[in-house]
């Protein structure tokens, strides 16, 4: 007794045709699999962006696997926080929360200050102290005089001399206090660790000024990466101004593409490939008026009240950890020029590219291989 | 063999239209892959977009011009080598010393303004920092 299947019990012509009938449902299955699967993990990297304009600066987001514009708008509402915080302008946001306003105001007095402000002010004044006084908060009196930000012109010559002593780090005083600081862990839990926060500040002398203008578009970055960060999405770029703050791994995992602007001519000059971390630069092409046959541009010397002559025309720096500290840095090493900017950026274990007026590129050895010369007229020192 | 021909899902006769399906779809991916798409060049104002060009499209330059907030009035030029602001009726005119703008990615702000000339593309880099 022979055992048939009930297939081959068919003729061959009906085999056949039940055949090509099982193949064409299962591709019909893997279809719809296929669309469910690229469904899933488009809307898991889902891209979201938004365009806006805080802190006096166009900030622009793109954020990835947001599952909606909440994050982005968070940020911008974070934005306007810090803008109030830094300001030295009375008319932004709150009084309560004009921290730097009401301590430029407070003619000696000590001044509560929020966490934030504490931070970056301690982060700005030890910038200083390595920088020797290269960059320097307390810049606000000098700074007021040339009005950049307004309407720049020729300050005088005696009262540039009659303000530069009010220009001094060392006579900022923070208070600090320790805390235990509950820093979250891969898995879950949290380890308590040792922080230092700083809840008020005084200026010594009445007529000092901070301007925290050198750092505020990096300390934005920041923030918004921090806000990422909590909102658990898994990449984002965001620029606000010229600084950049790039976070997580995008959905195809290549690097992050900055370009970098063209110092002396239009268009950018090349492109860094960079993991992550915050780039902000300073160019002495972006804020500049033209009196009597010379150009001033808006890069200021703490140490002499006037703009930086260091032979150089651009600085971009790159910091893994903190935006305020690449923005601030930018300016410190586009003060000190090139050698003395060099050893500032090892010191901090940052990266950075300098742009000479000669057109030389330098840059520090972790860009040698991320930096892609596109400009004309340059060559890699 | 007869048994063989039996099993196969397609016969003999249908796998070089099969083949060349396959060839056909694979060289349309790489097709898609390798052409660059276009610059397009957007104009906003204050988040809104108000113009928007394709770059390749034009046949030669095309002026605009605009007012955008506090009454700032701005001219755009379009080209099809790039973007830029001819002129800015504000006090620091930086948009208009960004010049042209030729690579995707690149933008020109005009802050009082609220104005973004901007290039988009497939090319376009995540950022850019100045």
């Amino acid at each position: 007794m022979s055992f048939t299947s009930p297939e081959q019990a068919l003729p061959p012509e009906r085999r056949k045709a039940k055949r090509f009938a099982l193949c064409l449902t299962l591709a019909a299955l893997l279809l719809v699999l296929g669309f469910g699967f690229f469904h899933f993990i488009s809307r898991a990297n889902r891209e979201e962006s938004l365009d806006s304009f805080v802190m006096g600066s166009y900030v622009r987001q793109t954020v990835w696997g947001a599952q909606s514009q909440e994050p982005l708008m968070d940020v911008c509402v974070r934005l306007a926080e810090l803008e109030a915080h830094l300001t030295w302008r009375d008319f932004v946001g709150e009084e309560s929360q004009r921290d730097v306003a009401n301590l430029n105001h407070a003619r000696g007095k000590k001044v509560e200050i929020s966490s934030e402000t504490g931070t970056l002010l301690a982060e700005a004044q030890e910038l200083a102290k390595r920088s020797g006084g290269a960059f320097d908060p307390t810049i606000g009196p000098v700074s007021a005089l040339w009005s950049f930000d307004d309407s720049p012109s020729l300050p005088e010559p005696e009262a540039i001399a009659q303000t530069l002593p009010l220009v001094d780090y060392t006579k900022l005083s923070l208070d600090s206090e320790e805390y235990l600081e509950a820093v979250p862990n891969e898995d879950g839990s949290h380890t308590d660790s040792l922080g230092v926060r700083y809840p008020a500040a005084s200026l010594a002398v009445p007529g000092m000024a901070v301007d925290l203008g050198a750092m505020g578009k990096g300390a934005a970055c920041g923030a918004a990466v921090e806000e990422y960060r909590q909102a658990g999405v898994k990449a984002a770029v965001v620029t606000v101004g010229g600084s950049v703050g790039l976070f997580g791994k995008k959905p195809d995992r290549k690097p992050f593409r900055v370009s970098v602007r063209d110092p002396k001519g239009e268009g950018s000059m090349g492109v860094l490939d960079l993991d992550g971390g915050f780039v902000s630069t300073s160019g002495s092409y972006e804020k500049y008026f033209e009196e009597d046959g010379r150009r001033y541009h808006h890069l200021l010397d703490p140490r002499t009240g006037y703009p930086a002559e260091s032979g150089l025309v651009s600085v971009t720096v790159w910091c893994e950890d903190s935006g305020a500290l690449s923005d601030g840095l930018a300016t410190a090493c586009f003060v000190l020029g090139l050698e003395d900017g060099m050893a500032l950026l090892e010191s901090y274990g940052a990266q950075g590219l300098f742009v000479d007026e000669a057109g030389i590129v330098t840059l520090t050895p972790g860009w040698a291989e991320r930096f892609s010369l596109t400009g004309e007229g340059y060559t890699i020192g | 063999m007869a048994e063989f021909k039996e099993r196969q899902v397609f016969t003999r006769r249908e796998l070089p239209v099969l083949a060349l399906l396959a060839l056909g779809a694979l060289g349309l991916l790489f097709w898609l892959r390798a052409v660059p798409s276009g610059r397009t060049a957007v104009l906003e104002v204050e988040g809104a977009e108000i113009a928007r060009r394709e770059l390749s499209a034009l046949s030669g330059p095309e002026s605009l011009k605009i007012t955008g907030a506090n009454g700032v009035e701005l001219e755009v030029e379009f080209s099809p080598e790039g973007a830029r602001v001819a002129s800015a009726a504000c006090p620091d005119k930086t948009c208009q010393r960004t010049g042209l703008l030729t690579k995707a990615g690149e933008c020109a702000v005009c802050l009082p303004g609220r104005v973004v000339l901007k290039l988009e593309g497939g090319d376009e880099p995540d950022a850019q920092t100045y």
